[in-house]
């Protein structure tokens, strides 16, 4: 007897904490990722949005093969809604109405071993949400020996996330505030899951960086700030690198001004007096902690203009000065 | 303030109307949660979407250069 299913089957997505169920037809919060049939489908597999050889600097990582190249690529959604998002235009958009070209996973490779990029970045908009695709991304890039990172914000779950680890090299998580409330009224996320995909990445043995967006008057507190990096320097160590970046007015949030330079020094200020070694200042050409110095005598070991790299001074990963190791994945470089 | 015939003020929702309202929305309330939930197993099935999707343009050289802009 033929028979004809009435009650429609809702399909949780259990890739982020959100947890959408989806009925059928219907997209999750992302838009991304879409219940077919019963089947949750990721609909931008083997699609991109952007794709850009970028240098590693910008992601940021600065302590992870300094100078190196990144075919860097994104697919269209995101599972975060942060109001002063600086890639909205995809980040935020319908995948359905998104211009995106087709790259297989294999295609990926070959166009990083033709541009010559060592390295692929999922960046720009969240890599969690094209989670199928970076996944086979990265393995299709590792046979061709070429390294994968991650740009994320961390809002996932944690067998995933730690999944995904397990196929990159390195990791570089935003932090939008260390505030539950501003995640929620700003983001449409949460701030203990990032904390915990931060502590995965530790365990799981990726290179780690850790950046901040500081907007004014959102979350540029010094009291939030010192949090994040009490905890940073507890959780993760002392020698993670910090990139505190700074805000230009963007999307939702284009009523805000830029945030003064004072205001991030005053971040890395806060950020070295907590005990972090390795603090930056991010998207201001020209400020003094661009460079990397020696945590332990100060001398100039990966000097930067914007994201170029100008040098490294280091000897086989060592400071040439007082000897100190630096923390961090320099390859042949140093 | 004016009656109507059966009693209730004019403007105001009649009383048997908005019980059946209520009723209605705690049904649909209680049938969502009677619906069966699939979990889906990690990774999902890849698939590109193609229902309304426009052709999709190959990846030229020029798009490669486009997202300079971009942040991260």
């Amino acid at each position: 007897m033929e028979r004809r299913e009435i009650a429609p089957v809702l399909v949780e997505c259990t890739l982020c904490p959100k947890q959408c169920r989806i009925p059928e037809g219907r997209s999750g919060d992302c838009r991304v990722r879409i219940n077919i049939d019963g089947r949750l489908r990721a609909s931008t597999y083997g699609t991109v949005v952007a794709a850009h050889v970028d240098p590693i600097e910008k992601k940021p990582f600065f302590h992870f093969h300094p100078g190196a190249t990144a075919l860097s690529i994104a697919a269209a959604g995101c599972n975060l809604h942060c109001d002063g998002c600086q890639n909205w235009e995809i980040s935020q958009a319908n995948p359905e109405e998104a211009e995106a070209h087709p790259l297989p996973p294999e295609e990926l490779a070959r166009m990083a071993a033709r541009e010559g990029a060592p390295l692929v970045a999922f960046t720009y908009t969240d890599p969690i949400v094209y989670y199928e695709y970076a996944c086979d991304s990265a393995v299709a890039c590792a046979a061709r020996g070429i390294g994968s990172v991650l740009v994320t914000a961390g809002y996932a779950n944690d067998a995933p996330i730690r999944a995904l680890f397990r196929l990159v090299k390195a990791a570089t998580i935003d932090v939008k505030a260390f505030d539950d409330a501003f995640y929620r009224s700003h983001c449409g996320g949460g701030l203990k899951p990032v904390l915990n995909t931060l502590v995965a990445a530790r365990e799981e043995g990726i290179w780690l960086e850790v950046s901040n967006l500081v907007v004014p008057g959102m979350t540029d507190d010094p009291v939030k700030i010192g949090e994040l990096c009490r905890w940073v320097r507890q959780n993760l160590g002392e020698d993670v690198p910090l990139h505190f970046l700074r805000f230009a007015p963007h999307y939702r949030q284009e009523n805000l001004p830029a945030t003064p330079v004072a205001t991030m020094d005053r971040a890395w200020q806060i950020a070295r007096d907590a005990g972090m070694r390795y603090v930056y200042v991010g998207n201001v050409p020209g400020h003094a902690s661009e460079s990397t110095k020696c945590a332990s005598c100060g001398a100039l070991l990966i000097e930067r203009a914007g994201y170029r790299l100008l040098s490294i001074r280091l000897k086989d990963g060592r400071c040439p000065s007082c000897g100190g190791v630096i923390p961090g994945v320099f390859g042949g470089q140093g | 303030m004016k009656r109507r015939d059966d009693g209730g003020v004019a403007g105001a929702i009649p009383r048997r109307t908005f019980l059946a309202a209520l009723v209605t929305a705690i049904a649909a309330v209680l049938a969502a949660f009677a619906l069966p939930v699939r979990r889906a197993v990690l990774p999902a099935s890849p698939a590109v979407l193609t229902v309304s999707k426009p052709p999709l343009r190959p990846l030229t050289r020029n798009d490669l250069y486009r997202a300079h802009d971009l942040a991260g």
